[in-house]
């Protein structure tokens, strides 16, 4: 994979801290898992986001911030093809997981959303047992092996083993918003994926489940790479390591684009950021 | 709480420095007259004000608290809140060394602390660290870097004279032991002014550019 230096500072409207700079004192562990290099995402002819460089290091938490119609959520779409069902959606430049372009022809967006699992805003169980949640994915990638120990061990990684192992054949509506959300959770870890987009993941929640997720998320990071779209600044100061602020910016055509306006470990981009834009943004003087 | 009210506790904030910082500078002023010129009212003065700037500090110290569990500031905001801390710190001992200043003047009434021969280094010693004192609180409004920097060759002349005091001191010093206790002190008491006047400017320097410099 190309060096991240050399592609992230070929785009001078983005100020990137590259990993390794100063601040935080947060320590990337190698390669960026994924690198998206130039991404534009397309709905029909509309141009929702524009020239998105950024690495997804493996093993931390990389935060999307920014107002509503920005085009995080389409960015951490794009990151695993959830947009391809929607009509006319289009992605353009690299979307690179370990080097390899997920856009590619020969690429099947099943397996990429195996290997990069995502969690939505509202917990969003299916109407079945606890244990059938998260033997679904397991069942419908014939995963072999004892499927009681993998179920037991994607809740227990998800923090909900304790809470549910004597119900577990119980239905899971019948569980609280954040335990669904924990559920929801290992449903997707139970298919082994690399990384987790997180959408809002705490949004419906109280400030105690709230919390349950965020500790789940920094636990997560010692086998899982996770990026998380929040509109929870101080969450995003909470639990990321990196944090990618995007901003709309309308064109001479009247037309709003998403865009990419800075992407820094967190300590540094909360304490002096590099754009004015984003220190708008962040101590609220936006707009 | 909504956005308003946040930047007027920001700003309040920011105004109880600028206050703080004329009146250290005004406590070394008031102090230099009552050493050269052996004035008690002006020692007095300088007693009674340091009142004001305790309280001030307390003002600030209990504003920041409040500022950062009710607002959460980030960036810019948030460095402004942790210098402030550290600020506000560093004026109040300004002016706890302009007292101890006008209090040695106070102990030797009427009797004069600096002898002739002595006059010109304290003075030159008064003049640098009140204009320090004066740059300080230009600095803290402008908040300009450039500025913020040099306060610290100001701090190198306080330091001269303080060499060149003590060295008259120890070497044949005609006026007794008890006057050369007094001077060295006197001289420490300006020269620690001075740096805590740098440790301002210095805050201010990673107010504006988010850099701690060493």
């Amino acid at each position: 994979m190309a060096s991240n230096d050399t592609d992230l500072t070929t785009r001078p409207s983005v100020t990137v801290h590259a990993p390794g700079s100063t601040a935080s004192g947060v320590e990337p562990t190698g390669a960026p898992v994924m690198q998206l290099r130039d991404v534009s995402v397309y709905y029909g002819s509309y141009e929702a986001v524009r020239g998105t460089t950024m690495p997804i290091q493996q093993n931390q938490v990389t935060a999307m911030i920014g107002p509503s119609g920005c085009g995080k959520s389409t960015v951490l779409r794009a990151l695993n093809r959830m947009n391809d069902p929607i009509p006319g959606a289009r992605v353009s430049g690299d979307v690179l997981f370990h080097g390899q372009d997920l856009y590619a022809r020969d690429v099947d967006p099943i397996q990429v959303r195996r290997r990069i699992g995502m969690v939505f805003q509202k917990p969003n169980p299916f109407p079945k047992s606890i244990y059938d949640n998260v033997a679904y994915g397991l069942r419908i990638n014939g995963i072999k092996g004892r499927l009681d120990d993998h179920v037991e061990e994607a809740l227990t990684k998800a923090a909900l083993w304790d809470e549910v192992k004597d119900k577990v054949r119980k239905s899971a509506l019948a569980l609280s918003g954040g335990q669904q959300q924990r559920l929801c959770i290992a449903r997707t870890i139970a298919v082994k994926p690399e990384v987790i987009l997180m959408d809002e993941p705490c949004s419906a929640l109280d400030p105690i489940a709230t919390a349950k997720i965020e500790d789940l998320m920094f636990e997560l990071t010692s086998d899982y790479t996770i990026v998380i779209v929040t509109h929870n600044m101080q969450q995003a100061a909470r639990v990321s390591h990196y944090t990618a602020f995007f901003t709309a910016e309308v064109d001479d055509k009247q037309v709003r684009h998403g865009r990419l306006v800075e992407f820094s470990q967190t300590g540094k981009l909360f304490t002096n950021p590099t754009d004015k834009r984003t220190e708008d943004y962040i101590t609220g003087r936006f707009g | 709480m909504g956005r308003d009210s946040y930047d007027e506790q920001l700003d309040r904030l920011t105004g109880v420095l600028a206050t703080m910082s004329r009146d250290a500078s005004a406590a070394i002023r008031t102090a230099s007259t009552a050493l050269l010129d052996v004035d008690r009212s002006a020692a007095e003065r300088v007693l009674a004000g340091d009142a004001v700037l305790d309280r001030l500090r307390a003002e600030a110290e209990a504003m920041i608290p409040e500022v950062l569990v009710r607002h959460q500031p980030v960036a810019s905001d948030l460095r402004l809140v942790v210098c402030a801390l550290r600020i506000a710190g560093a004026l109040e001992r300004m002016g706890d060394l302009a007292v101890h200043v006008a209090k040695v003047v106070l102990m030797r009434h009427p009797v004069g602390v600096v002898p002739e021969p002595a006059v010109p280094v304290l003075t030159a010693m008064a003049g640098a660290a009140t204009r320090i004192a004066d740059k300080t609180t230009v600095v803290l409004a402008t908040r300009d870097r450039l500025d913020a920097m040099q306060l610290g060759l100001d701090d190198d002349e306080v330091d001269a004279a303080q060499e060149r005091l003590l060295s008259m001191l120890v070497t044949d010093w005609p006026y007794g032991v008890e006057s050369a206790i007094d001077l060295a002190l006197v001289g420490r008491y300006y020269e620690r002014y001075a740096d805590q006047a740098v440790n301002v400017a210095r805050q201010v320097v990673y107010l504006v550019t988010g850099t701690i410099r060493l």
